[in-house]
């Protein structure tokens, strides 16, 4: 009698543990489809876009190659590498505000917002106000401020 | 009664010599028992060791420290000499011919380069071997192309030079090899040598033991060694090389658990990667493919069938046919292996002969670097300590790469060799000047070079880091910056006051600046007052600004120290170190972003995963206008200030400051061009004086490393809103750039003067010279 009562008893708790899971699990799964993290990223998302390398005759081979290297390792979400080959390219030619650019955007793509918008801000302390360059800095510095 | 007494002691034995004998079977049963246990758990002990060692960290690696990859493009400035340098850096091979082989270069007539580079692993991609031929003309690289399709190339990474190891305390050395990578023959004539019957015992050879003991018996004394190749792996790993019989019988225990655990070929590759074959300095070459690049500067597949036999030779005696030392001793060894390599089948009696008389090709300079840099690799340390033990850094086999440029280092130590006993001959005829010199990129703060003695291989204090000294007049620009900041109140024509003060201390003294020409100028301007290095209207201007806000524009900088809130902290009378000086001063090359320094860039594991990447950080605390202004005039003091001395020496654009403390204790420059920032510090260690300024000094070192490293001129341009206008020096105003005296100077937009000054042309022949600027 006793024993039976005590597997009784043992079901239930069993059964009570089961829901108790089932419904952290939907509260769990829940709150990561609405949370913050999501619409962070969605909004990140909104504010970058990689420009295709410009094709000036001011812009040197080097550059030129060593962006589209790292558009290459972009693409293939190798977001980490391809900041690596910007980081080359700023050792190399460190006043091309080109370079600053991209970097900020690959920032922006990863969500770090603070770097990103240094980096747009370093790009646009290399040129003027009518460079083509400007409005793509400054929504990302704006972006990042929001 | 004795017979009785016999009787009844006769009766009485009877059980007591049963009990004995039954005692004496229990005790000796126990004691077989106790000693099969003990031996038992011996063994045991003895194979969990075994187990331990060989599945886990088998060797201590030491970490490796790489110097920054020469990046080979375009009008890159880069002369032909420092090519072939860090190439033989590398330890590529001149040959005559045109190069085939990763590692092989050739030069044409100066102007044009060829080599194969080798295969090497970055962190983030794998560089495959590649032909590469390089046209410099005049110090600049015109065009790189690749040499078998002759097809340009924008840009080449030359593998990265090794500079340097951090070691465990037994300081082993080892480059692990697979054994499939392993030549085949290397392999034969190590077990034609070693042990014959590898593939055929299981740890232990009785017959070799046999043999061996015959051999021995015959010749008196011992001959031949009859260990296996597992038994010498055990004694290598897990025991000493006492001769005692305990170690041997241990030896043999474990070869036959080391045999019972693993497959052959994991013990022959652990034998190959494990064995010790030779000294280099105080660290100690174990295994056959370090051993390869230690005396052949070559990897092990690429080595010959003659040296596979020295190598192998070697095994029996590192230190005795140690073949630079004794090169006569090693070829006969080198021979008796070719012998039994023959008798084995493993080389033809045409390859023995041909083998046999050939050179030893042993390489002039083992490749292996020791620490070239002592002082540098004390940063690298130091930085590292901060998210590494030391004891991994030691045994972990970590990668580290740095920004270290050993083409800037080699000139920066080159200058501070020939200029320190020159700099003294003039002033003092001791030897005890001493010196620190840090260069690092301008935009992105990476340290390239550092010195921190007037024998820069000496390893010793580091001054570059830990010699706090007073700054002088490094800490002018920071005042003129807090200043120019407060734009409503100042630009670099507001006018201060050259004249007598006195001020009175928290103790009652009374404190009189001088300038360091014991004169007074009367009204100057801001841009005169910093250019020229003048003292009181420093204190003024100081004092005017307030001492917490100096100090907060420090900070800014990037000065990580406490800084005093005492008046005379304005002439820069207290300490900081030249790294920290580097660090304030980077902030001004890099147009006001403050970039810590670094060194590192990025650490790989043993197995090239990355571990951890030091990027590019910076942040930006100070307006880009004032800095520019505060740089401009740093650019004048370098034209017509204190060290016009440059606008002669030099070619290329810089702006930098000088710097000298009471009784000429320390002389200082801290300056930068577009691609460089140098701080140079000379003084004594005894704190005593040195008769040297910063422009007698510090200065004539900082030109001398400057007119040789490769760097590109200053840039000026004006930020937004920053406008030039010509001003008059004696009175602030406005001017015409025909007016004596006129000097262009940069106004944040709307702080430009707003009266106009009297002008004086000059006469005829200032207007005719102004027509021709």
């Amino acid at each position: 009698m006793y024993d039976w009562r005590f597997i009784q008893s043992a079901k239930k708790l069993i059964q009570l543990g089961s829901l108790l899971t089932f419904i952290g699990f939907i509260l769990v799964t829940s709150s990561c489809a609405v949370g913050p993290g999501m619409g962070t990223k969605d909004d990140q998302i909104q504010v970058v876009s990689i420009l295709p390398v410009p094709d000036s005759p001011k812009l040197p081979a080097v550059i030129k190659r060593l962006m589209n290297l790292a558009d290459e390792q972009f693409n293939q979400s190798k977001t980490s590498d391809s900041i690596v080959t910007l980081e080359r390219a700023i050792r190399i030619k460190p006043r091309y505000p080109e370079i600053w650019s991209r970097m900020a955007a690959v920032y922006a793509h990863l969500g770090k917002m603070p770097q990103a918008k240094q980096y747009a801000e370093r790009s646009n302390s290399y040129i003027n106000n009518s460079h083509p360059l400007k409005s793509f800095n400054d929504d990302l510095i704006n972006s990042a401020n929001r | 009664m004795p017979s009785k007494t016999r009787k009844k002691s006769n009766k009485k034995s009877k059980p007591r010599s049963s009990f004995k004998k039954i005692l004496i079977n229990k005790v000796t049963g126990s004691l077989l028992l106790f000693i099969f246990l003990i031996s038992s758990l011996y063994i045991v002990y003895l194979d969990m060791k075994i187990t331990d060692k060989i599945s886990g960290k088998i060797w201590s690696f030491p970490s490796s420290v790489y110097a920054r990859p020469l990046e080979l493009f375009k009008s890159k400035k880069i002369g032909m000499a420092d090519v072939i340098a860090e190439l033989q850096s590398l330890d590529y091979i001149k040959v005559d011919t045109r190069p085939n082989k990763p590692g092989q270069f050739r030069v044409n007539n100066y102007s044009n380069i060829e080599f194969v580079s080798r295969e090497f692993e970055f962190g983030e991609v794998i560089r495959s071997s590649k032909g590469v031929r390089l046209y410099i003309d005049n110090g600049v690289i015109k065009n790189i192309q690749e040499l078998n399709s002759n097809q340009s190339i924008a840009v080449f990474r030359l593998e990265p030079i090794k500079i340097a190891g951090i070691y465990p305390k037994q300081k082993e050395e080892r480059e692990l090899i697979k054994l499939e990578d392993v030549p085949d023959d290397l392999i034969l004539a190590l077990l034609a040598v070693e042990d014959r019957r590898f593939y055929n015992h299981w740890g232990i050879d009785p017959i070799s033991i046999a043999r061996a003991l015959f051999a021995n018996i015959v010749a008196g004394k011992t001959v031949q060694g009859g260990s296996t190749l597992t038994q010498q792996l055990v004694k290598n790993i897990f025991l000493s090389s006492e001769r005692t019989l305990i170690r041997k019988i241990n030896e043999a225990i474990m070869a036959l658990l080391l045999e019972f655990h693993y497959d052959k070929s994991v013990i022959l590759e652990t034998y190959i990667n494990e064995v010790y074959l030779g000294q280099n300095g105080s660290n100690q070459i174990h295994g056959f493919q370090l051993a390869s690049h230690f005396y052949f500067s070559k990897p092990l597949q690429r080595i010959s069938r003659d040296q596979m036999a020295l190598l192998v030779g070697i095994v029996k005696g590192p230190s005795w046919y140690e073949p630079r030392r004794n090169p006569s001793r090693s070829k006969s060894r080198r021979n008796q292996v070719l012998a039994l390599m023959l008798e084995q089948g493993v080389i033809s009696q045409y390859q023995y002969n041909k083998y046999s008389v050939a050179a030893l090709g042993i390489s002039k300079k083992p490749r292996l670097s020791s620490n070239r840099y002592p002082a540098l690799m004390g940063l690298v340390r130091r930085q590292l300590q901060q998210d590494y033990n030391e004891d991994d850094l030691k045994t972990a086999g970590l990668k580290i790469f740095t920004s270290i440029d050993p083409i800037v280092q080699d000139k920066a130590e080159a200058s501070v060799e020939s200029m320190i006993p020159r700099l003294e001959s003039n002033k003092l005829k001791t030897s005890l000047l001493q010196t620190a010199v840090i260069i690092a990129s301008s935009e992105q703060g990476e340290i390239q070079a550092l010195v921190s003695d007037r024998k820069p291989k000496f390893s010793g204090f580091n001054r570059s880091l830990d010699a706090v000294r007073q700054i002088g007049s490094l800490i002018k620009p920071a005042i003129y910056l807090t200043a120019l900041q407060q734009s409503d109140k100042y630009s670099l024509a507001s006018m201060l006051k050259d004249e007598p003060l006195h001020i009175k201390t928290s103790n009652d003294d009374v404190w009189s600046p001088m300038n360091y020409d014991k004169e007074y100028l009367g009204d100057i301007s801001v841009f005169e007052a910093l250019k020229n290095s003048r003292n009181v209207p420093t204190v003024r201007l100081g004092l005017d600004i307030g001492l917490s806000a100096i100090s907060d524009s420090l900070h800014n900088l990037g000065v990580t120290r406490d800084i005093p809130a005492y008046p005379s902290m304005t002439l820069g009378a207290f300490n900081l170190s030249p790294l920290d000086v580097a660090n304030m001063y980077q902030t001004f090359a890099a147009d006001g972003y403050h970039i810590p320094l670094r060194v590192i860039r990025e650490v790989l594991d043993k197995e090239n995963q990355p571990l951890k990447r030091y990027p590019l950080s910076f942040s930006k605390s100070l307006g880009d206008k004032p800095v520019h202004l505060v740089n401009h005039t740093l650019h004048q003091v370098t034209q017509s200030g204190t060290a016009k001395v440059l606008s002669k020496t030099l070619s290329t654009k810089v702006a930098g400051k000088t710097g000298t403390t009471d009784d000429t204790r320390d002389s200082w420059f801290a300056g930068f061009s577009g691609e460089h920032l140098a701080v140079v510090w000379i003084g004594r260690d005894d704190n005593k004086s040195t008769g040297l300024t910063g422009a007698s000094g510090a200065l004539r070192l900082w030109a001398d490393i400057m007119q040789h490293i490769n760097t590109d001129d200053l840039s000026l341009s004006l930020p937004e809103g920053v406008t030039e206008h010509w001003v008059d020096m004696k009175t602030g105003g406005l001017s015409d750039k025909r007016c004596q005296g006129a000097v262009k100077l940069p106004f944040i937009t709307g702080t430009e003067p707003k009266e106009k000054a009297s002008c004086t042309t000059g006469g005829l022949f200032n207007q005719l010279k102004n027509l021709f600027n």
